[in-house]
């Protein structure tokens, strides 16, 4: 009630505003996509997929098989899916926000678009954790009727890598969005260079590609996982200053895909 | 009157596309218009104040200083773009409250002033609750005015706010911005429904093909323009005698005869308007009628922008 009242106080005489910070900024739009994705129409689409993959899961996962659950876990769930859909969640906002016009609303508020890049990556990483737990607790109950062992051994390793890959994915989704209107299909490129083509290369080249340093985390013992955490951290860390860095000083024409 | 808004030489272009073609203005404290027809360049002009774009050449001022990348300039503007998209499946509060965090609004504190933007934007509270995809053109329009005001911005831009509006909604709206203001807060609005601009904005920057055709206040427009072709329509009982005295006299610049109406577009307007009575009593005709049709801005727009 106190607070209610400061604000109607203040609210009659002039409203003193503040340059928001780099945390209000964040919350600003994790709010603001939040409240965008948690309706009824994005839930049961998310509980339809999820239905999908618990099925198809389910029936491919022969009984005490860790290797089958590992590659669901791994290779489906991690190395294919997620870029594809940090391209999509990362990609999207500014894209779409551009395509539609509404960027308009958040980058003439006084927050730099430095900022707002950040606050749109670190909003898309939240969303996109959010999305592979759910498919992640799908997954271990369908190990867990299917007898796996040494399914939640695995766990925590296999939950970093999906968490580093997210913080990786989403910088490069992030970057190819301000980078170019066209960047699913650059996406799709990228994935196919680095993501499948690199990635087989036995020598220091692979270190290039995200799936690597995730199959490091996993599978390459301690020091693996330090240099794949690090290589996905540097990954993502490298595109993020790149997508700020265009983002603030790149022209773009909104309500059109094309730049100015 | 304090200058709000100081364009020096100022170009935009879209690659070779012409945006705004080396124009010089200043727009001045108070409501001020923008008018043009579709690609004359005004929201090329907005977004540049806005700091959406950045000059191709040339300078411009807002408030005393570059609005490119300049957050402090950001601070002190309300923008309301042309645009109908919103977040279609967020409630209006929420939504409002998400971009006061992001104008510098502590997060406690944007409830409070989400609710009172409302208020000013007149959106009865039975629909606060409603998603914005439900709402009506000229609800969202309601709405996409009270995001530009939360913070209490020195400025406020409006894009074609009126698009949408019914002929209340639209006399609402200009009661709205002459209520804000009343409270001091400068305001541009962009639109081609002059009708409602005219009462409404104390100047003018008229745009086409990008350059700007008038400036100024209301008054000095229609002085400036005088020097034009002043158009007048007169009726009379013999339309046809009256154009020939009038060209005679070498008064005229054309004519047209619809009826018993004789319009006429005048050589010398200033002339004719301070010897009028003595150049039509020289004619034997029987004058019932006289109609300047240049006084009204839409006149003025249509001439100037054929």
């Amino acid at each position: 009630m106190d607070n209610d009242d400061s604000v109607m106080s203040e609210l009659d005489g002039k409203l003193v505003v503040s340059k928001p910070s780099l945390f209000s900024v964040i919350w600003g739009i994790v709010f603001l996509r939040w409240r965008s994705f948690a309706n009824r129409r994005t839930l049961i689409k998310l509980f339809l997929a999820v239905s999908i993959f618990t099925v198809l899961a389910g029936l491919s996962i022969n009984e005490f098989n860790q290797k089958q659950f590992e590659v669901w876990f791994f290779e489906v769930l991690t190395s294919t899916m997620m870029p594809l859909v940090c391209l999509s969640v990362a990609g999207s906002f500014l894209r779409t926000g551009i395509k539609e016009s509404t960027i308009e609303y958040l980058w003439t508020r006084p927050i730099g678009k430095a900022k707002l890049m950040i606050g749109s990556y670190l909003s898309s990483i939240g969303i996109v954790v959010l999305f592979y737990f759910v498919f992640d607790i799908s997954l271990h109950v369908i190990g867990f009727y299917r007898n796996i062992p040494n399914a939640m051994v695995l766990f925590p390793n296999l939950w970093l890598a999906q968490f580093m890959g997210v913080l990786a994915f989403c910088g490069i989704a992030s970057f190819l969005s301000v980078f170019s209107g066209k960047y699913l299909l650059w996406g799709v490129v990228y994935g196919l260079l680095f993501e499948v083509g690199v990635s087989q290369i036995p020598t220091n080249m692979n270190n290039l590609s995200v799936s690597h340093h995730l199959s490091s985390i996993v599978w390459g013992g301690v020091e693996g996982l330090v240099i794949g955490t690090l290589g996905c951290l540097l990954t993502g860390g490298i595109s993020l200053v790149l997508a700020c860095y265009i983002f603030s000083f790149k022209q773009y024409r909104v309500g059109s895909s094309r730049e100015g | 009157m304090k200058p709000i808004i100081e364009a020096k030489e100022l170009s935009c272009f879209y690659g070779v596309v012409l945006g705004l073609n080396n124009v010089s203005f200043t727009i001045n404290e108070g409501i001020t218009g923008l008018v043009g027809p579709n690609g004359a360049g005004k929201s090329t002009l907005i977004k540049l104040i806005t700091g959406q774009l950045k000059p191709s050449s040339g300078s411009l001022s807002v408030m005393g200083e570059d609005p490119w990348n300049h957050l402090d300039v950001l601070a002190r503007i309300g923008y309301c773009p042309e645009h109908e998209c919103i977040h279609k499946e967020l409630r209006p509060i929420d939504w409002l409250r998400s971009l006061a965090v992001l104008s510098g609004i502590p997060w406690k504190k944007t409830k409070a002033i989400s609710e009172k933007a409302l208020e000013v934007v007149q959106l009865p509270s039975v629909h606060w609750n409603k998603k914005i995809g439900a709402y009506s053109k000229g609800m969202r329009q309601r709405v996409k005015l009270a995001q530009a005001i939360l913070h209490e911005p020195e400025l406020v831009i409006l894009d074609e706010p009126m698009n949408g509006l019914d002929p209340m909604g639209r006399r609402e709206m200009g009661k709205i911005l002459k209520d804000l203001r009343s409270q001091g807060v400068d305001i541009i609005i962009s639109s081609h429904i002059l009708h409602e601009l005219e009462t409404l904005c104390g100047s003018f920057l008229m745009l086409n093909w990008g350059r700007v055709l008038a400036s100024g206040r209301q008054t000095k427009i229609r002085e400036d323009i005088k020097n034009w072709s002043e158009t007048l329509a007169i009726c009379s009982d013999n339309p046809q005698q009256l154009a020939d005295h009038l060209l005679e006299g070498n008064h005229l610049k054309g004519f047209l005869i619809e009826g018993n109406q004789l319009l006429i577009w005048l050589r010398d307007p200033k002339d004719f308007s301070l010897k009028w009575t003595e150049y039509l009593a020289d004619c034997d005709v029987v004058i019932q009628s006289i109609e300047n049709k240049s006084q009204s801005l839409s006149h003025i727009f249509e001439k100037i922008t054929v």
